[in-house]
């Protein structure tokens, strides 16, 4: 008898939570901020720039860490759970850790298609798209390479995007997002200028990497790539594979090893041993080195160290 | 009195179901905005808004990016982004309107120290009848080589209201819809609604798949008390994330309950006993889940679940009175009609020590209260029991392809009550199991996996098992990411 006494007591503290959460959702003050989360730190930044004090903006994964594989916990669930807008870096750069936490935030403002979500790889030109996909080629990425964050000209068309979704969902404060938009626009164009002279400089220049994660960089400024140290996406490299990148290299007068902070050390150390050829640890996103603390010295950081 | 009580409860909380689903989607203005939205996109002639006006700034800042001699080299023109702007287009399909399928194979090659027939005719001290082989998917199951499963899976938003999942789980000799249900997408009120065929969010392991845990069985517990497909059921879920910074998620399941270990829902007839079938739906669960992140690396996750339903056994009861052979050994529990509590608690840490490295510990703790009569062609018995049983696991993963594990079972408590009178049966029975596997990518799996297992009883003696498996674990298709 009591067993089924239970089954009725159940219920009961579902209409006190359903009342609860009612009462909570129509009592938002008017002068909130927007709640805006990000998958990766640069994007917070291109937010807070584009957004300032308008904005609340924290984001999901850490950018020292890989951001093709994040452990999905769940305080990442509750981030998610009050978010007004979600800006991912897209191409599916995500696919490996967001779906899961998209679906367990019952959020309905931020799913896919929604206002409240932003794709900023709609606004870039993807590279290397593949014309047929096969996991017999490693952890490809199907809808092209998604490491767009790499090419300081591709910034202020994400900063665009940002700032027409920020005026889609706060038409009030638009033209507030436009101004400081176009600001950061302005202090951008003053600091590519010196980072494109630096980087000019590296024309012509033969590049390894561990994985495809400075392509736009390579591409943008004219170097020529002559592989990756990793054989395949997603597949560590065997010694063997390890010591023939050794002769490629050396054949073919490679002067940059560049690798990601996440990649794994050891056999592009080894490559650089063997060569000569310097090994440079490039931050891939905000928070992946102490001193990338910002967009700007991000690429500070990228470009003294590559020009080093 | 008892029937209408409980007609009265669950209709209430079906009704309150769909009202509340009903009425947060006629109130919610968000909600109704979008949907308004998605049909203006829709339809061929939109009406312009003010994003798309032309705008003064822009026009200047592209001029000021083109001149530089670099862009000129490769200047992506920003994409318009009227794909974005469809409803219907998920980011994350694999493919246009095909859902993401995935297969999952699981084969193994290895050894026991008894035949399959012995294997087969072991006996578990927890079980209701005894025998611990018997419902549900068993791995490994066979000296040799084992074909464990093929696991399909599909999956897709229905519509901007549904998402649909189904898995089909396939043995050589089975085809069996493992998991088919939906789950909302637009719930105001960060609340979510399943229903269909699914695996109860009961404790910490109940609702992932085989392939996702650390080691090869199910924890002993979860096998005894529910079965090798664990608390798997037809029935309908309300989950709400509460509006805490912190992860505080509270649920309640309506299930019907048809699990044959602890529950049961068919009626059965002893000598001139009739026994009718439990009132369905039969079972229902509740759960409060939560977690923080004690620091930046290390992130705690704990879990209390409650399952209560009807119990219908219709063991022979031949079976019952004849497994006297030693004193602790497994008695199987006949024909029984009654019910069963579950009561589950979990605990998780997990340490994140770099992208590829975290050391993780995880431990569950179960408890089952049966209470009803035991039924012969004589009359019936009042017969209780007290059960628990834990498990406790620690994996290091220490290098991006490479991890290892510890796992402990233990049978903590077996207690019955035959006419008032305690029968106490064996505990601090321990099961060991140690693993070691190799990851050559993201999408394959090797794993040894050793076990020794003190739990199993053949004609009422304690017997150790041991096994040796090798299983490979290969995954096709879409791209399953990981769940916490
Ligand atoms: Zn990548």
């Amino acid at each position: 008898m009591q067993l089924k006494l239970f089954k009725a007591a159940l219920w009961s503290p579902l209409l006190a939570l359903a009342l609860l959460s009612a009462s909570s959702a129509f009592c938002a003050p008017a002068w909130a901020k927007v709640e805006v989360v990000t998958t990766y730190p640069y994007i917070a930044e291109l937010v807070k720039e584009v957004g300032k004090d308008k904005v609340q903006v924290s984001a999901l994964a850490r950018g020292d860490w890989d951001p093709h594989f994040v452990v999905a916990r769940p305080s990442l669930i509750a981030k998610l759970r009050k978010a007004e807008l979600l800006v991912i870096n897209g191409a599916q750069l995500e696919i490996g850790w967001l779906p899961p936490l998209l679906r367990q935030a019952n959020n309905a403002k931020v799913q896919p298609g929604q206002p409240g979500f932003l794709e900023l790889s709609n606004s870039v030109q993807l590279i290397q798209k593949p014309q047929n996909v096969s996991r017999a080629q490693g952890d490809v990425h199907p809808q092209g390479n998604p490491h767009f964050i790499t090419d300081p000209h591709l910034v202020p068309p994400l900063a665009k995007s940002v700032a027409e979704k920020l005026c889609q969902l706060e038409p009030g404060d638009c033209s507030d997002f436009r101004s400081n938009q176009a600001q950061f626009n302005q202090r951008w164009q003053a600091k590519l200028q010196g980072w494109d002279a630096q980087l000019k400089k590296l024309k012509g220049k033969k590049v390894l990497e561990y994985h495809r994660l400075h392509d736009y960089l390579i591409q943008r400024y004219g170097l020529i790539l002559v592989g990756t140290v990793e054989p395949l996406p997603g597949i560590p490299p065997s010694p063997a594979h390890t010591a023939e990148t050794v002769t490629r290299a050396k054949k073919a007068g490679v002067s940059l090893n560049l690798r990601g902070v996440y990649n794994p050390e050891p056999p592009s150390r080894f490559v650089s041993e063997k060569s000569g050829i310097p090994l440079i640890t490039l931050p891939h996103d905000v928070g992946a080195v102490p001193e990338a603390k910002d967009l700007f010295s991000l690429f500070d950081t990228l470009v003294s160290r590559l020009s080093r | 009195m008892r029937p209408i009580q409980r007609r009265f409860s669950l209709g209430l909380g079906i009704w309150l179901c769909l009202s509340l689903g009903l009425c947060s989607l006629w109130a919610s203005p968000s909600l109704a905005q979008s949907l308004a939205q998605s049909l203006n996109q829709s339809s061929p002639s939109p009406v312009p808004t003010e994003s798309q006006e032309p705008q003064e700034p822009e026009s200047t800042e592209e001029e000021v990016i083109t001149p530089t001699e670099v862009s000129a080299s490769e200047a992506p023109p920003p994409v318009d982004d009227t794909t974005q702007s469809n409803p219907f287009n998920s980011p994350f399909s694999q493919q246009n309107f095909v859902p993401d399928i995935s297969l999952i194979l699981d084969l193994s090659g290895g050894l026991r120290n008894l035949s399959n027939g012995g294997f087969e005719a072991l006996q578990s001290p927890l079980k209701l009848q005894g025998l611990s082989s018997g419902h549900g998917h068993s791995l490994n199951a066979h000296n040799g080589f084992n074909l464990n499963y093929a696991e399909l899976t599909l999956q897709a938003p229905a519509d901007p209201f549904f998402d649909v999942f189904a898995t089909f789980h396939l043995s050589p000799s089975e085809f069996e819809i493992e998991e088919a249900y939906f789950a909302s997408r637009g719930l105001p009120g960060n609340f979510q609604v399943k229903a269909g065929k699914f695996l109860s969010h009961f404790g910490r392991i109940n609702n992932q798949h085989a392939h996702f845990w650390n080691f090869n069985q199910l924890p002993m517990v979860y096998a005894d008390f529910l079965g090798g497909e664990a608390l798997n059921e037809i029935g309908a879920q309300i989950s709400w994330l509460a509006p805490t910074d912190f992860f505080l998620n509270l649920g309640l399941e309506v299930l019907q309950g048809s699990n044959a270990e602890s529950f049961g829902t068919a009626g059965f007839s002893v000598g001139d006993q009739q026994l009718k079938a439990v009132e369905l739906p039969n079972l229902a669960v509740a759960y409060a889940k939560t977690s923080v992140d004690l620091t930046d690396d290390l992130v705690l996750l704990g879990g209390l679940s409650y399952a209560q339903g009807g119990t219908r056994q219709s063991g022979s009861a031949e079976a019952a009175t004849d497994a006297h052979v030693h004193q602790l050994a497994p008695t199987p529990i006949g024909a029984f009609a009654g019910g069963s509590r579950l009561l589950g608690a979990d605990l998780s840490l997990r340490w994140l020590i770099d992208s590829y490295r975290e050391l993780s510990w995880q431990s569950e703790f179960l408890h089952r209260s049966l209470d009803g009569s035991r039924y012969d062609a004589t009359g019936r018995v009042p017969l209780a029991k007290e059960q628990s049983g834990l498990y406790s696991e620690l994996v290091w993963r220490f290098d991006w392809q490479w991890r290892t594990g510890l796992r402990l079972d233990l049978v903590t408590r077996n207690d019955s009550w035959e006419n008032a009178q305690l029968k106490p049966g064996a505990t601090l029975l321990p099961r060991y199991t140690a693993m070691l596997e190799y990851h050559p990518s993201e999408f394959s799996r090797l794993r040894l996996e050793y076990n020794y297992d003190l739990t199993r009883f053949a004609d009422g003696v304690q017997t150790p098992v041991q096994s040796v498996f090798l299983n490979l674990n290969l995954a096709m298709g879409a791209h399953g990411a990981h769940q916490f």
